[in-house]
């Protein structure tokens, strides 16, 4: 465990030299004090001037802000790899006890957690999330979205410059919650490609008392989400072989 | 032997053609053996075979009695493998460097800052590794393949890039590590480098090994067992070639050095890059 403690140390020095990963750290924190602070003040005063109220879209806002909170540590984590891949660091990890897998592991065990943990702390804290089995399904698939967003940049990005526009694209992703909430079954299902879209799918059968353990939505969802992981994998390995 | 290879075959996945046509060899404790050859001949691949890198070959290949492809995590415990580039955190000293990637041994390793003071760094211990300098570098690179005091080390081009006085810190540093008992594989297209350095050295071309032997054997049998003097006749300098067998009885080659100003004498044995292109037909270029 050693090695993973020391890692961890030299990530966290990394994170407080470079404003822009502090800031990906510090993201998902700002958009819980968002949620549970502004939206409800937001939507009394868009009321009070132009008559037009938040309050019935809280779910999809609910579901649009929990969306960026996994971008936010996948693009972190995504940006060192992008940095270790570019500076050949990944073949001496791979020549160490630690091993390419071990690497691999690593790197995407951990915007997985923060991931968790700060999608957790949003469903318990923001006082949006409807909190049940679709918030608890969507947390899961929010810890999946994370590293296939590390891997995304990770594989496809030249360099860090080319990560940060890529990353930009990340905004794509909100198409998902959009066509979940918005466009009638069944032509939504052609926006399943959307790996957002299940995530947003299955918090709104949740949000709505819809069953959500008994609906295939759920499973279909996550065997996505594991195929998607295990594309991008496949495609960082090649990148870097 | 530390190492041994018997008819090591290989291709990368997903291609049918060979990169490697069966090599076999061996290397004994304490060895420096030098794989040669010109870039794209199969020694790289070789080296990536021998630190585990990939497993998919076929043949026999064993280090410190284990068969590679059956080699797990421990295995990098018992070798240190230095690239030809020397990466880094650039952001970090070098000291932080080599404590980060010393905690990734579980058995013992060496002070990193006695390391530094060793290869010369004691000074630039806490300078970034980004306002270090190529030599430094790559001396950093190798105190980073020494930090779990492995056995067997394998260094790619260990001396790539550096200037004369670098390259001979470098040479110092693998004839300290050799003196101590460790295996060192090179794979160099540098032939000045392996003619010093290596006990043994393996001519890779088209990944085939065209020969193995000691660049000094080698050296001598291909070479010309004569002498040649150069010597100044009052403004006329001249050149003359004797046989070394019966030299101190020649008495022309005694007489020229008795009547002359003689400038220098040189023994025509075969230089390593000569040998390499008349056996293999190829320049390393």
């Amino acid at each position: 465990m050693l090695k993973y403690r020391i890692l961890l140390l030299n990530d966290a020095r990394h994170i407080w030299k470079d404003p822009m990963l502090m800031a990906a750290l510090l993201g998902p924190i700002a958009v819980i004090a968002f949620a549970r602070f502004v939206f409800v003040p937001l939507s009394g005063w868009l009321e009070g001037q132009f008559a037009f109220s938040l309050l019935p879209y809280t779910d999809f806002a609910a579901v649009f802000l929990l969306l960026t909170i996994p971008l936010l540590p996948g693009t972190m984590a995504g940006l060192l790899m992008l940095d270790e891949r570019d500076e050949h660091l990944i073949g001496y990890y791979a020549a160490t006890p630690l091993t390419r897998g071990g690497y691999l592991a690593y790197r995407l065990f951990m915007p997985s957690l923060l991931s968790a943990l700060l999608s957790a702390a949003f469903i318990l804290l923001s006082d949006l999330a409807v909190i049940g089995p679709g918030a608890m399904h969507a947390f899961l698939l929010l810890a999946i979205e994370a590293p296939c967003f590390s891997l995304f940049l990770a594989a496809y990005a030249g360099n860090k410059v080319e990560g940060l526009a890529l990353s930009k694209l990340s905004g794509l992703l909100f198409a998902g919650p959009a066509v979940a909430a918005f466009v009638p079954e069944p032509w939504q299902y052609a926006g399943a490609w959307i790996p957002s879209y299940w995530p947003a799918k299955v918090y709104f059968l949740g949000a709505n008392d819809e069953p959500v353990l008994s609906s295939a939505l759920p499973v279909a969802g996550l065997l996505f989400h594991l195929f998607l992981l295990w594309l991008l994998i496949r495609a960082f390995l090649k990148r870097i072989d | 032997m530390v190492i041994e290879a018997d008819q090591l075959f290989f291709a990368y996945p997903g291609t049918k053609k060979r990169i490697l046509h069966g090599l076999s060899f061996s290397i004994g404790p304490g060895e420096i053996f030098g794989f040669l050859g010109p870039s794209g001949a199969g020694k790289s691949t070789t080296q990536k075979i021998l630190i585990g890198a990939l497993k998919s070959y076929e043949g026999r290949v064993q280090v410190l009695g284990e068969e590679i492809r059956n080699s797990r995590s421990d295995y990098y415990e018992r070798i240190g493998v230095a690239f030809e580039f020397p990466n880094f955190y650039a952001k970090l000293t070098a000291l932080e460097n080599l404590k980060l990637f010393r905690s990734l041994y579980a058995g013992e390793t060496e002070d990193p800052m006695r390391l530094l003071e060793r290869v010369g760094l004691g000074d630039a211990a806490h300078a970034k590794v980004s306002e270090l300098s190529k030599g430094m570098k790559m001396r950093l690179n190798f105190c980073r393949a020494l930090l779990h005091r492995p056995p067997v080390l394998f260094l790619d081009e260990p001396t790539s890039g550096l200037d004369p006085v670098n390259a001979r810190i470098m040479k110092e540093l693998m004839l300290e590590r050799r003196a101590e008992g460790t295996t060192i594989v090179i794979t160099t297209h540098n032939m000045q480098a392996a003619e010093e350095l290596c006990d043994r050295v393996a001519f890779i071309v088209d990944g085939r090994i065209k020969l193995i032997d000691s660049p000094r054997e080698l050296r001598l049998r291909q070479g010309k067992k004569r002498v040649r003097v150069e010597y100044m006749d009052g403004e006329q300098r001249h050149t003359e070639e004797f046989a070394i067998d019966g030299l101190h009885r020649n008495e022309r080659f005694l007489a020229l050095l008795a009547r002359f100003e003689v400038e220098t004498i040189h023994s025509l044995e075969a230089s390593l890059e000569q040998i390499f292109i008349d056996v293999t037909g190829r320049t390393l270029a």
